[in-house]
């Protein structure tokens, strides 16, 4: 409805933060949870700090970068639907006007939880892609047993619940329309 | 029927507060064709903001068959504009990045109603379906912003100074489509205007200035929109 085809280069910036927090997040929750699979294997006092170090900066970086890309990607798209919302009053007035509900219009933006989920999508996918190269990286003095790359749905779940929140906030943010009604029309 | 009772209103705050509309009260039959006639910054145009339930009074009542739209809240005034009511602004306010079909379907999807292209047929735009407003003329736009007023098959229609961005032909033929529409439709027209003449077509004439009504007369003749001066 309001959303269209001139907004793709904000869509894909929007796709593009939420691909990178994903993709950091899933890469090092994944390896998180791999290391933590082989504590019982570790046999010497050297391994064992080797593997605490691993632990402890899998779950900063994952706490920290991750977090920080997910909050950048929760701030963007939501200054993105306020500026949209902004600059796009007088339609969204005359929505109003005629009768549209805010749920209504809202729907209309159905392409911001479109571009999150791509975002989110390719971010999950290119995790396990680079994840080989990266377990091989991150053990490449053999000081751990072999990690295996496993699949863990709860990151799955998180990322799919991701995009519903992204795409909920969005909405609720535009509990913002019922003010846009009379106020965009001129006097 | 439409009650006004007891209407005030009144914009800014502190020192700057100011009464546009002054304890209003007032009555519009059905099928009535009501002109609210008044200078700039007489309040016409906040009342029939008010009894079209795009803005809330701060204190008094408007009722439309009894029901107190004043007390609806926010989504279900909503609801009442969409099932009830209709808008015609100076400025057509057509959304741009929409054809003529688009911006009428949008008004015809509220109602559901699937036959909008006779109405934008019946307003002469049939052969521009897929025109983009900025590629109509003023008075083309007007016809367009009519036709998604009426596609929602509104029971009230409310125009704000229709033709006050139009020259004189044009203005008489958007009123002339009106006046038609109105007796082919069946709908209540309420009109806000400053000009004089646009008042001879009405049953019934309310005379606005200051916030307040002085005076409402009805026509025993009404004239048609190509009879009336400019």
């Amino acid at each position: 409805m309001l959303v269209g085809i001139k907004n793709v280069s904000k869509l894909i910036g929007i796709s593009i933060i939420a691909c990178c927090a994903v993709l950091v997040c899933a890469m090092f929750l994944n390896f998180y949870f791999d290391v933590r699979l082989i504590e019982s294997e570790i046999t010497s006092e050297l391994s064992m700090f080797f593997y605490n170090a691993q632990v402890s900066t899998a779950k900063v970086i994952c706490l920290v970068s991750g977090g920080c890309l997910l909050l950048t990607a929760v701030v963007m798209l939501l200054l993105y639907i306020k500026h949209y919302i902004d600059t796009h009053k007088k339609e969204l007035g005359i929505l109003k006007a005629l009768g549209y509900s805010n749920i209504k219009i809202a729907k209309s933006f159905w392409v911001f939880g479109i571009s999150t989920f791509i975002g989110t999508a390719i971010g999950y996918a290119g995790a396990f892609l680079i994840m080989p190269w990266f377990y091989a990286l991150q053990n490449e003095d053999k000081m751990l047993p072999e990690i295996t790359i496993n699949f863990h749905p709860s990151i799955l779940f998180c990322g799919i619940a991701d995009c519903v929140f992204f795409g909920t906030f969005g909405l609720l943010r535009l509990v913002q329309i019922k003010k846009a009604c009379v106020v965009a029309f001129e006097r | 029927m439409i009650k006004a009772r007891n209407i005030i209103k009144s914009y800014g705050n502190g020192e700057s507060r100011f009464q546009v509309l002054k304890d209003i009260s007032l009555d519009i039959e059905d099928n009535d064709f009501v002109v609210i006639l008044g200078a700039s910054g007489s309040g016409k145009s906040t009342f029939l903001n008010v009894i079209s339930g795009l803005e809330r009074p701060d204190s008094g009542k408007v009722f439309y068959d009894g029901k107190d739209i004043t007390a609806l809240s926010d989504n279900e005034v909503t609801s009442f504009r969409k099932e009830n009511v209709g808008f015609i602004f100076q400025q057509y306010y057509l959304l741009p990045n929409m054809s003529v079909d688009k911006n009428v379907k949008m008004g015809a999807d509220l109602a559901n109603n699937k036959d909008y292209k006779t109405v934008i047929e019946a307003i002469g735009l049939g052969e521009k379906l897929h025109k983009y407003p900025s590629e109509l003329s003023g008075g083309e736009q007007q016809r367009v912003s009519i036709a998604r007023a009426l596609a929602k098959r509104p029971r009230v229609l409310f125009l704000d100074e229709p033709t006050g961005a139009l020259d004189e032909q044009t203005g008489r033929q958007v009123l002339d489509y009106i006046c038609k529409l109105q007796k082919e439709y069946d709908f209540i027209i309420v009109m806000v205007t400053h000009n004089l003449n646009i008042a001879e077509m009405a049953n019934t004439v309310i005379k606005m200035n200051s916030g307040k009504i002085f005076e409402i007369y009805t026509n025993e003749a009404q004239k048609t929109a190509y009879e009336i001066g400019w």
